[in-house]
């Protein structure tokens, strides 16, 4: 071990490692602690005050019925759209495949602040045009229920299953379906016998995701839950905490380890199914071109069907936030006289909130993003180039508080760094950063990883043999290499961490609201109009970040 | 240029024994191939002389020097050797002039020479006016020129080719075996090339070094371990042999000759393989090249058949004929005149028996036909 670490250079890793223990391991594990320990000492007796309480078995059960509801809804959007655009002559397949991508790149409470304007009770332009149309009294939708939780979380939740299966499906043999025709199936015959069993445990992979996504969401649950009095295991937790009191935090100390448990599980059951279908080794890493079906007369009534429904449930919200950001006020009729670009002015150079939300993420981000990117190259160079024992550690360490719920992490945060060990960072930027950092951290380790993977050692041997030492080698060889991995890493830190609204709402300090925040505050207050101007702002930043980084790092 | 020299070099990865007790001495501006089925530790043992592997025993001299033994390791970058790998390894972000440049740069020689030196080299491997090319916009063949090179330019001491035209096709390698060797000859370089296909080690080699399951099991020049094999498995290995079950009758020591019976059949020469004693009559596999053996007219010597197939190779017949039970293959000069189910004699010109199985030796053949003629 020593040898390996020699090799990369004591002083970095030791950083490395350092932070790795500082930002994830000590928290996890004060969390943990606390979880057991009573005023009279360690014990179980939290959990059983916890479960026996029937106002805390409610968020369990709201938990497991909105996961299991919203994979049953990314089942059916995710798996039909996969196959259209991956096997079939559907017009513009490319172009669905970017929309169904889309609500990958938003964060959920911006979609449901959109849904909210157009299914809110009453005064959500659907149910207004609804109204008008049936002349109606009443409205006929309320997103402020399950059901409504239920649609936004699996629009959110379906490209997890598309992508899993278009996957597939992409890097099929197609001469396993050809073996099955020759042999006398039918179209039919092949997709039940042949390429339905290949893929399902891609579309069981996409699943859990789905489910895991569903459960560790906040921003959905709160905005949509809340005012109905749903409640879900991360929101439970959000009040418990935000209640203040000694026992508020223990409940949610107790319930986080719960959600950790769920979530951990359900992580464990996804690596299972991956390894089950890579021990079978059907489906090849080539890229082989899959054979198409053709749709025939199908073709233009299937896209229709297929465009009408992602403009619905895609493109209208997008655009009832815009409209709703240029509006004088919510609820107002839609006339020229009520639109106005002053909600952006008042945001952007007006109101001090938002302005200090501004700032505050921008900070943020880029330092995020910058330190994990640096942490990141480290950690990935010692797993994957060095024989450092342990090294499966350092991968899982990395992962696990991505694994782990963000409102888990935060309440981790608020544990181990308010003072009770010497470290106090509550209500400053810091708790904020290393909060961030350890749940980011794992995307910049990931990409780099995965670009140091693709350097065959022996471009890095042959730099040795033309007379190069280690370190000139990693300065002239796998940077270099690794540069496109390491920018793409970056992006893919600061893009979340400027969205970020979950950890956020636990740990923002007077002076350090983040845009999520205020957008969560000012929606929550009923300034539907100035959130909705502070959503579509950054939705334009994700966007042009994206568009940069694709240029910059290229295809 | 420098002599290369393992002394007794062992190397376990965990349990698993790669390489074993291989000594060798390479000279200086030798060319060596290092030959063998895959797993039997010839890779292994060249990035054991290039300083990525450490030795877990023995040890390893470069022009007399001491870089490798279980406690010592010169590492690679301070043994001022060429390396060509079996994908290239060019690297992808730099040209190929900054490719080639790449060694002389770490070894601070001046901008002026390094370019003089960069554009004779490239000149030489035919490269000429690609050197503002990206490795992308190469073909196979020209990366391999451009890792090629990339070795050769800063002189090393050896230089050193991991299957360096196995991601070829048949036309270029062949073309590029040739002008391996012609460098190697130019430049009289100490050379280890490490392969697993025996045409090229012949092609290629002034000597051949076959390993097996991490040892060496022969080492000789090219015609030598072609005619002359060690063991079954060495004659399996560098091409086409027959194999025939045969019973050792008599031994003529002083020519080093011997009678054998085959099929009953007495009184066929052969040599014999180095250690085959024991009492007489002695079982055992007389191994025969195809092109050793003569057609004759039928009766006028003790093995006596008939052709069973003939095979038009184009410039050769394939031809197979059945004395008894055993199916011998010949390889003879286009003859029309002879037909399939023509009686004939078989005339073996060069020949050795192999002392049956059993003895520890033995144990390393991996091709359970030993018996009976087999076809590579």
């Amino acid at each position: 071990m020593t040898r390996a670490l020699k090799q990369a250079g004591v002083v970095p890793a030791a950083f490395a490692l350092l932070c790795l223990a500082f930002l994830v391991v000590f928290p996890l594990g004060v969390l943990f602690y606390k979880s057991f320990e009573t005023v009279e000492g360690v014990s179980l007796q939290n959990y059983i005050f916890v479960l026996s309480d029937i106002r805390n078995l409610e968020p369990l059960k709201n938990t497991i019925l909105l996961g299991i509801w919203t994979v049953i809804v990314s089942l059916a959007l995710g798996v039909p759209l996969a196959w259209l655009v991956a096997r079939t002559d559907l017009p513009g397949r490319q172009f669905v495949e970017s929309l169904c991508l889309l609500p990958y790149m938003l964060p959920p409470f911006i979609g449901a602040i959109a849904w909210i304007q157009l299914l809110a009770p009453r005064v959500g332009y659907l149910n207004r045009l609804w109204m008008a149309i049936f002349n109606l009294a009443s409205s006929p939708f309320d997103i402020y229920s399950f059901p409504g939780m239920v649609w936004v979380m699996g629009l959110y939740s379906f490209p997890f299953v598309f992508i899993a299966t278009h996957g597939a499906l992409e890097r099929m043999n197609p001469s396993l379906e050809e073996a099955a025709r020759i042999s006398g199936a039918g179209r039919f015959g092949v997709m039940k016998d042949v390429t339905l069993p290949l893929v399902i445990p891609s579309i069981l992979s996409g699943m859990m995701l789905a489910f895991l996504y569903t459960i560790t969401n906040f921003g959905i649950p709160a905005l949509l839950g809340m005012r109905a009095r749903i409640f879900v295991l991360t929101t439970q937790i959000y009040s418990y905490v935000h209640r203040g009191d000694f026992m508020g935090i223990r409940f949610a100390t107790v319930l986080s380890v719960l959600l950790i448990i769920l979530a951990l599980g359900m992580h464990w059951l996804n690596q299972q199914i991956i390894r089950r279908q890579h021990g079978a080794a059907i489906i090849s890493g080539k890229s082989v071109r899959p054979s198409t079906v053709e749709l025939g007369i199908w073709r233009w009534p299937l896209a229709i069907l297929v465009y009408g429904f992602l403009t619905f449930s895609i493109l209208l919200p997008l655009m009832a936030l815009l409209l709703t950001s240029f509006l004088k006020a919510w609820g107002v009729p839609l006339q020229w006289s009520n639109f106005t670009i002053r909600n952006y002015r008042y945001v952007l150079f007006e109101y001090p909130l938002t302005q200090k939300a501004i700032i505050t993420s921008l900070v943020l981000g880029l330092s995020c993003a910058t330190l994990a990117v640096l942490i990141g190259a480290i950690l990935a160079y010692l797993s994957i180039k060095t024989q450092l024992r342990g090294r499966r550690l350092v991968d899982l360490v990395c992962t696990l508080p991505n694994a782990t719920p963000a409102t888990v992490v935060a309440l981790a945060m608020i544990l181990a760094f308010s003072g009770q060990f010497k470290v106090n960072l509550y209500n400053t930027l810091g708790i904020l950063l290393v909060a961030y950092l350890a749940r980011y951290l794992f995307y910049a380790f990931r990409n780099i990883s995965a670009s140091l993977l693709q350097i065959h050692q022996s471009l890095e041997e042959a730099a040795y043999i033309s007379g190069a030492d280690r370190l000139r080698a990693f300065r002239d060889i796998i940077i270099p290499l690794v540069k496109p991995g390491i920018l793409g890493g970056w992006a893919l830190v600061f893009m979340p961490a400027v969205r970020e609204l979950t950890m956020s709402t636990l740990l923002y300090g007077p002076n350090t609201p983040t845009i999520g925040v205020a957008v969560y505050e000012l929606q929550e207050a009923g300034y539907f109009h100035i959130a909705a101007a502070l959503s579509c702002i950054i939705v334009i930043v994700l966007f042009t970040t994206n568009m940069a980084v694709k240029k910059v790092v290229g295809a | 240029m420098a002599e290369i020299s393992l002394v007794d070099v062992s190397k376990l990865f965990g349990r698993f024994q790669a390489v074993q007790d291989v000594s060798l001495e390479i000279q200086d501006s030798e060319m060596v191939c290092l030959l063998g089925p895959s797993g039997c530790g010839k890779t292994t043992t060249l990035r054991l002389i290039a300083g990525f592997e450490k030795p877990s025993d023995g040890h390893i001299y470069i022009g007399g020097r001491l870089v490798s033994s279980p406690n010592f390791i010169v590492p690679p970058e301070k043994r001022n050797l060429g390396m060509v790998f079996q994908n290239y390894a060019v690297w992808p972000h730099m040209t190929v002039f900054e490719n080639v440049a790449y060694p002389l740069k770490l070894r601070k020689v001046p901008k002026k020479e390094i370019y003089s030196k960069v554009m004779e080299i490239l000149a030489m491997v035919g490269l000429e006016g690609l050197e503002q090319r990206y490795p992308e916009q190469l073909s196979g063949g020209q990366q391999q020129r451009v890792a090629l090179a990339r070795a050769l330019v800063v002189k090393p001491n050896a230089l050193l080719l991991d299957e360096p035209l196995s991601n070829l096709d048949a036309k270029l390698r062949e073309r590029m075996r040739f002008e391996i060797t012609e460098l190697q000859h130019e430049l009289r370089i100490t050379t280890v090339y490490v392969t697993h296909d025996q045409a090229e080690a012949m092609v290629l080699s002034d000597r051949i070094v076959i390993m097996n399951q991490g040892r060496i099991v022969q080492i000789g020049r090219p015609m030598d371990v072609y005619r002359n094999p060690g063991s079954p498995f060495v004659a399996d290995f560098l091409g086409l042999a027959n194999f025939v079950p045969a019973l050792l009758i008599k031994k003529r020591d002083g020519e080093g000759l011997a009678e054998i019976e085959v099929e009953q059949r007495p009184k066929v020469l052969c040599k014999l393989a180095p250690e085959v004693d024991g009492p007489l009559p002695l079982k055992g596999t007389l191994f025969v090249r195809p092109e050793d053996i003569d057609l004759r007219g039928p009766n006028q010597a003790p093995l006596q058949g008939k052709i069973s197939r003939i095979t038009f190779l184009g410039s050769r017949l394939d031809v197979r004929v059945k004395t008894g039970e055993v199916e011998w293959r010949l390889e003879l000069p286009v003859d029309e005149k002879i037909r399939e189910g023509d009686c004939v004699t078989l005339e073996v010109k060069h020949a050795i028996f192999f002392k049956a199985k059993g003895g520890e030796d033995e144990g390393k053949i991996e091709r359970k036909d030993t018996a009976g003629s087999s076809i590579n």
